[in-house]
């Protein structure tokens, strides 16, 4: 490598970098390649699809009627409501683990990731039975509960991270200067932990949107939000390649939409300059 | 302006005893700096008068009133953090008026105070600016302002000077000391400084290791420290500490003699010793000796005409000879 010129080192690393994004990327891009091919055009040969002509086909027949707005307004309310209801109970338990630390705190901590780490089939059984008995079963606010707890361990540790960030004398201070806890809550516990708390809702959004196991598990046709959608294009009628395609894109986009927005909003370090 | 009483008040994290119970009286108007060495429990001690840390035992009284139990935005103190602690999503005017806010000013009163506040300190340029965007410095006299702004009850200050340079902790060092005379509101100030102590002081408390050493006006607590930690933490350079038969034959355990009453003469004196360092600051010189009472160092006015390897002798004034026994009390003064 020292024996190339600058100029060819960078060439070679740019040229390396593009080819490992390509690769990984590849299977996205294939599947929008795909989404725009007719169904028989779909299934043929590498080359001839890539050949085959452009149509929107595929997106109008899973757009047609309620059977593409019907999945995604599922998805959004359990998303949306998961995520809401994850941030309502994990802000209240990422606080007090962050600024009240007991010695019990780390080992609870380990406790709630813990619960993330076990294999959710694990406990498919007893929950299926759960909800069938609560008459929770395609329900959507069956899937809010669920998508919720799953969410759970991710957005207290988040936000605890987030709040541990926060100089604590920085809140005894507003106490000093005379503000009662609602005054410390809106003047500064609210802007400093606000970042903290959109990117947090932000994640739980994209993993709330992409949960397919319990919602897969979990629904049939009425609460069945995208990704249940998606799977649906497979059966039970046969396979339908271009069109699960298109419904894979299509159920992408908010995410990526999402992703853009986060990366570029959510700048860290607000808090720096605060204390020495 | 209040009386600040603290009866028996300890603390405890755990097991660890950081403050021994402990009674003060911090008089009504009266400017009294805790000076102690890192770790001694100061910040603890502002914290527990600050209502911001449970206390273990005793009682905090300000004005007779009972806050032992009160919430600190109710006791109506000051404090400027040891860490500044500033906001940083606000500026500097927002930062300086934040206190006067909360206490429900009008918007025209607030800009007033904070714009006299801020040039008094020096911060006029930079009152748009974030604390993120500040010195060291600047951000500590921020965090001055913001306990300056309104008139509280009395004035917490932890190490309230250390951010700045020399120059600048002199000049806020005499401001504070000027504001205090035009306030006459309490101030308590910590500090690991005893120059800051000695200067600003009216009563000085001596902590150390949690326990309160000594309490005194600070030049009582300088030719009459009553051990030698006291005697050792205040004065620079420290005061020279003998110990062996030189001690045993004044009916001690070990002499204290400082600097300054250490006499050098060529001529006859009562300990020869080598010269090793002469630092000479202009208007004084300290000199660093080896003898057979061991390492001395000795002040003399202006610079001294000698060189390092010289042997002098020396000669320490009898009555400033501190005497302590072998806990490190101090022995009463030898009559004569
Ligand atoms: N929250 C805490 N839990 C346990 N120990 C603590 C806590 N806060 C302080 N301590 C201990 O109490 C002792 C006194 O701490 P404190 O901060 O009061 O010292 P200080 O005199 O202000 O020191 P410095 O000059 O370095 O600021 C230290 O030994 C410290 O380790
Ligand atoms: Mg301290």
């Amino acid at each position: 490598m020292s024996s190339l010129s600058p100029l060819l080192r960078k060439a070679a690393l740019t040229l390396l970098g593009w080819s490992v994004g390509l690769t990984l990327a590849f299977p996205i891009l294939w599947t929008a390649l795909v989404s725009f091919r007719s169904e028989a055009d779909a299934l043929g040969a590498p080359a001839a699809v890539l050949a085959a002509p452009f149509t929107l086909e595929s997106y109008a027949a899973i757009t047609a009627g309620t059977r593409f707005t019907a999945p995604f307004v599922n998805s959004v309310l359990i998303a949306g409501g998961a995520t809401a209801l994850a941030l309502l109970v994990a802000l209240p338990a990422a606080w007090a683990l962050a600024l009240f630390p007991g010695p019990r705190t780390k080992a609870l901590l380990m406790t709630i990731l813990g619960t993330r780490m076990m294999p959710a089939v694990g406990v498919l059984v007893p929950v299926y039975l759960l909800f069938r008995d609560l008459g929770l079963l395609d329900s959507r606010a069956g899937l809010i509960v669920v998508v919720m707890l799953t969410n759970l361990p991710v957005a207290i540790w988040m936000l605890y991270g987030h709040l541990r960030e926060i100089p604590g004398e920085i809140f005894e201070a507003a106490r000093m200067d005379g503000a009662g806890p609602g005054a410390e809550l809106r003047h500064v516990i609210a802007p400093l932990a606000a970042p903290g708390i959109a990117a947090t809702a932000l994640l739980c959004l994209i993993l709330g949107w992409n949960e397919a196991f319990w919602t897969l598990n979990l629904s049939a046709a009425k609460a069945a939000p995208l990704s249940a959608f998606i799977a649906a294009q497979a059966s039970p009628e046969g396979l339908f390649h271009a069109r699960l395609c298109a419904a894979a894109m299509l159920a992408s986009l908010p995410v990526l939409g999402l992703g853009w927005i986060g990366q570029r909003a959510l700048v860290r370090g607000l808090t720096f300059g605060a204390v020495k | 302006m209040a009386e600040i009483l603290l009866e028996g008040l300890s603390k405890r994290f755990g097991t660890e005893e950081v403050l021994a119970p402990l009674d003060l009286t911090i008089a009504e108007g009266s400017f009294v700096v805790v000076v102690g060495p890192s770790g001694c429990g100061k910040t603890t001690l502002l914290r527990l008068i600050a209502g911001l840390e449970e206390v273990s035992s005793g009682r905090v009284l300000i004005d007779g009133r009972d806050v032992t139990h009160t919430a600190a935005a109710a006791r109506g103190l000051a404090m400027v953090f040891q860490s500044h602690a500033l906001y940083p999503h606000m500026n500097v005017r927002e930062n300086i008026g934040f206190p006067l806010k909360m206490a429900g000013r009008p918007a025209p009163e607030i800009a007033a105070r904070v714009q006299a506040v801020a040039s008094q300190l020096g911060l006029g340029d930079c009152l748009a600016r974030k604390p993120c965007q500040l010195s060291g410095g600047e951000r500590q006299r921020v965090a001055i302002g913001r306990a300056l702004v309104r008139a509280p009850a009395a004035f917490l200050l932890d190490e309230p000077l250390s951010s700045l340079d020399a120059e600048l902790r002199a000049r806020m060092r005499l401001e504070l000391a000027r504001l205090h005379r035009a306030l006459r509101t309490t101030m308590l100030l910590v500090t690991h400084d005893q120059i800051e102590a000695m200067t600003l002081a009216e009563q000085i408390v001596v902590l150390n290791a949690g326990r309160v050493e000594q309490t005194g006006a600070p030049l009582a607590l300088y030719h009459a420290p009553c051990n030698r930690f006291v005697a050792g933490f205040l004065g620079s350079p420290t005061m020279n500490f003998i110990e062996g038969p030189e001690a045993e034959r004044q009916g001690a355990h070990a002499l204290g003699i400082r600097p300054e009453h250490l006499r050098v003469t060529r001529a006859q004196g009562l300990w020869p010793g080598r010269v090793d360092v002469i630092e000479a600051l202009g208007a004084e010189s300290f000199l660093h000796l080896s003898s057979g009472q061991g390492r001395l160092v000795a002040r003399l006015d202006g610079s001294a005409d000698l060189r390092p390897g010289e042997t002098v002798w020396l000669t320490p004034a009898p009555a400033h000879l501190h005497r302590f026994d072998a806990a490190g009390r101090a022995l009463p003064q030898r009559p004569g």
